[in-house]
């Protein structure tokens, strides 16, 4: 028999995305049928009255008081729930307080706690990035700056002051770097190997070493630099510093750099200096064409064709479940990482098929409104996260365009990544399963999910929960992208035969 | 290595911008108390009334402060005590200085476009909200017939509030029958405050929309009567949220809804719900649906409230 619970916490404030996220959880649960975190005024008691989940404990609530209110399926479930969801309360303070008490307040505070360290992690406003950045200087430590929205200027002034120092600052806006086998922000657990990563591009990064990992190899170091260093108002000052560095290290043997299109006389002195090294390298600049590149280097369009370069091999694909026929003409491509965004655009662009993208490679459209066409958008691009978490950390970010997609009739497919890692939700399958549901019927959705299985989500058991929900995973983005296209290809030519007649 | 000398180091932090609620706040000065602390803000409250402070990205308001330091490395704690002043504030080793602080205020509403254009707009805000709204906001009561134990005891609360706003009791809603205007407006914000998730629940995010929208339209009196009735009713919401309702109620708002309904006003659906969908969790949308519940009906005729207004606002 059915058990209600109720547990009240006196003047308790917490964030709505915390609230919704906890609420979420309980509901979850074993064995709980139905459950509510919410203020406890008078017309939200009403709304647990009336969902019949409403105790004595809870009628007793005030205004300022926070109320969990459950239906268990016995007591039982219904004590094992409230435990969870004590401890789910407590996290919030408790890690507030265990940061309070551990973290140093300052970078020479911390770098006195660890003398030894050679990095600084800078993750702070962007109007503090270059203040913050110059203290990691002056301590002798090479900085990667995760934070964005620092002026142009300032990056400028930064690295020129590091270069003069012999140090290197990777960002503003560096999401991910691996060096000597250590993820930093968002990166994957990846192996050791002889494949040093260069990268404006997190993701980008994250797909290629992913792809290496995968196929049994490893990476060196993995530098990130920021998505602007190769902007002519930076000159590549920290991607040539990257280079010397991978090249003067023993243990890399191979060298890719993954970035958009540079400015043309930035391109000019990456490549000189490329010409210089004894090392190869591939060279993956995302939408660009008709690269003029030294002997040593090769060009990849995709980021799996530099994987592939890098590894001198190609990749195996693996073979697709069943025929596939989407019901309309359409692909939307919902994007949590904006390289493997542009790399499906570049996919497009190779088949020769219009697309559109709120970030558009060369030869994309731009998008305009509302989506229709072939439309793949950038869910992590600043229009769409100001004020918000990235969807690689809140897969919520993506429900509503999802649901959008899916009830689209021109869509006959929905293109999505799943990004793991550290930093990134830990179950992020788990919801875009529970996000799509069960479906018989509708557009396909069609996915890549970039990690391995060392990385704390396992990406086995992201792709098991993923199929178990009706996804297609392909092995690859870029392969994901090809698969979509082949997927609304009949319905496209059924959609042009139309309007042809 | 012990971290005891930096611990207890006194950190000063400036104050680069003051909504003028919270200037006020300062200005009268005396004890306060953190009530919470979220990853980028943290809430002072001495008596009814509460600040927020809190890092640039979360944006101005009328009851904000916005400091220059990440709020995590400052480490208030729920339940410090807080000395406030004109200049500065206290908490802990913590100082937060006031003296070149700026006031921030909304700056004013776009004038409107005709009302074909804004019909059109909330005719796109309303069937977008079926797939892009938060599936526990108020606006699947309002816009979809979902029956959820919010949508079922918000819909008819809506309805009496839109009752109101068209100037006639809506007979076939059981709340308004019988009533006056002034009662129904009374009695469906009384019913909508408080009312649904969050840590300001949707019913209060929706009646900030409606006076931010009835603000941008021009129509005082219907703001002052609406703003009459949300201050009233305040004591039925968190204590938070109710200093929230009087700000809004005192005409200020924060800059987020300030351009959310700002976009709305300017017959921009896209940039509406790209603000709507970066507030909160479902408070951007709670209080979108506040304002295209007050906008979505006919402007002209909403002017006639005060005629005068109609001639400076619209365009086209």
């Amino acid at each position: 028999m059915s058990v209600i619970r109720n547990e009240v916490r006196r003047a308790t404030y917490l964030d709505s995305i915390v609230l919704m996220r906890m609420s979420r959880e309980v509901a979850a649960l074993s064995g709980v049928e139905q459950a509510g975190l919410i203020m406890g005024t008078p017309a939200n008691k009403e709304i647990l009255r009336e969902a019949g989940i409403l105790g004595p404990a809870g009628e007793q609530a005030e205004s300022g008081d926070l109320i969990l209110a459950l239906r268990a399926r016995d007591a039982a479930a219904a004590e094992a729930a409230l435990v969870e969801a004590r401890r789910l309360l407590d996290r919030p303070s408790a890690l507030g307080a265990a940061a309070v008490a551990d973290a140093p307040r300052s970078l020479r505070a911390a770098f006195r706690e660890l003398p030894d360290a050679n990095l600084a992690l800078i993750s702070v406003p962007g109007e503090f990035a270059a203040a913050e950045g110059r203290k990691a200087l002056d301590l002798g430590l090479h900085a990667m700056i995760f934070s964005d929205n620092v002026p142009l200027a300032d990056e400028a002034a930064l690295k020129r002051e590091a270069r003069t120092r012999n140090l290197m600052v990777m960002g503003p806006d560096c999401g991910t770097a691996i060096i000597a086998g250590v993820p930093l922000a968002f990166a994957n657990v990846v192996p050791r190997g002889d494949i040093g990563i260069i990268g404006a591009s997190g993701t980008g990064i994250q797909e290629i070493s992913c792809l290496i990992a995968r196929a049994g190899r490893g990476v060196s170091h993995a530098i990130g630099t920021g998505g602007r260093d190769l902007k002519a108002e930076v000159g590549a000052m920290t991607t040539l510093m990257a280079i010397d560095a991978l090249e003067a290290d023993a243990g890399t043997k191979h060298i890719v750099l993954v970035s958009k299109p540079p400015a043309a006389e930035v391109a000019r002195r990456v490549l000189d200096r490329i010409a210089e090294s004894a090392k190869p390298f591939t060279v993956c600049f995302i939408g660009a064409s008709n690269l003029a590149l030294p002997r040593n280097a090769r060009a990849a369009a995709t980021l799996k064709a530099a994987a592939e370069l890098a590894l001198g091999r190609p990749l195996a694909d693996r073979a697709v479940p069943r025929p596939l026929r989407a019901r309309g003409p359409y692909v939307r491509g919902l994007f949590a990482g904006g390289t493997l965004c542009s790399e499906a655009q570049v996919v497009f662009a190779a088949a020769g098929i219009p697309v559109s993208s709120n970030v558009p490679v060369p030869g994309a459209a731009a998008l305009n409104g509302a989506p229709t066409g072939h439309a793949l958008i950038d869910l992590g691009d600043d229009e769409y996260t100001r004020g918000r978490p990235h969807p690689m950390i809140e897969p919520a970010v993506r429900d509503a365009p999802l649901a959008a997609a899916l009830a689209d009739v021109n869509v006959g497919v929905v293109l999505i990544d799943v990004v793991l890692g550290h930093g990134a939700h830990l179950d992020p399958a788990g919801h875009l399963a529970q996000a799509i549901g069960a479906r018989r019927e509708g557009a396909l959705v069609v996915a890549s999910v970039t990690g391995t299985d060392a990385d704390p989500q396992a990406r086995r058991d992201q792709v098991e929960k993923l199929e178990a929900a009706g996804v297609l995973v392909a092995d690859s983005n870029a392969d994901a992208a090809a698969l979509a296209l082949a997927a609304v290809g009949s319905a496209h030519a059924r959609e042009r035969g139309a309007a042809a007649q | 290595m012990s971290l005891a000398l930096d611990r207890s180091a006194h950190v000063a932090v400036p104050v680069l911008r003051a909504g003028v609620i919270a200037r006020e706040f300062c200005r009268r000065g005396g004890g306060a108390e953190v009530a919470a602390v979220f990853e980028r803000s943290f809430y002072l409250r001495s008596g009814e009334e509460f600040i927020c402070i809190g890092e640039p990205a979360i944006g101005n308001g009328p009851t904000t402060l916005i400091i220059a330091a990440r709020v995590a490395e400052l480490g208030p704690r729920q339940g410090q005590r807080a000395f406030v002043s004109n200049r500065r504030i206290a908490i802990g080793d913590l100082t937060l200085e006031l003296g070149r602080c700026q006031t921030w205020r909304a700056p004013p509403w776009p004038a409107l476009p005709s009302p074909a254009v804004l019909r059109i707009a909330c005719a796109d805000i309303g069937r977008r909200a079926c797939g892009e709204s938060p599936p526990d906001s108020i606006a699947r009561a309002v816009f979809t017939a979902e029956d959820t134990p919010l949508a079922h005891l918000a819909r008819p609360r809506v309805a009496c509030f839109e009752a109101w706003l068209r100037g006639r009791c809506l007979l076939d809603a059981p709340l308004s029958r019988g009533m006056t205007g002034q009662e129904q407006v009374a009695s469906a914000v009384s019913s909508l405050v408080g009312l649904g998730p969050g840590l300001t629940p949707s019913g209060d995010d929706f009646l900030m929309g409606a006076l931010a929208a009835l603000d941008a339209l021009g129509q005082t009196n219907m703001r002052a009567v609406l703003a009459q009735a949300v201050v009233a009713a305040a004591g039925r919401t968190s204590p938070l949220s109710a200093s929230l309702l009087r700000a809004a109620g005192a005409g200020h708002v924060g800059e987020n809804l300030h351009l959310m309904v700002g976009a709305l006003a300017a017959g921009d659906a896209d940039a509406a719900i790209a603000q709507a969908a970066r507030m909160g969790h479902t408070s951007g949308w709670d209080a979108l649906t506040g304002a295209v519940v007050t906008l979505s009906g006919d402007p002209s005729r909403t002017t006639l409230d005060d005629g005068s207004l109609a001639a400076d606002n619209y365009r086209g």
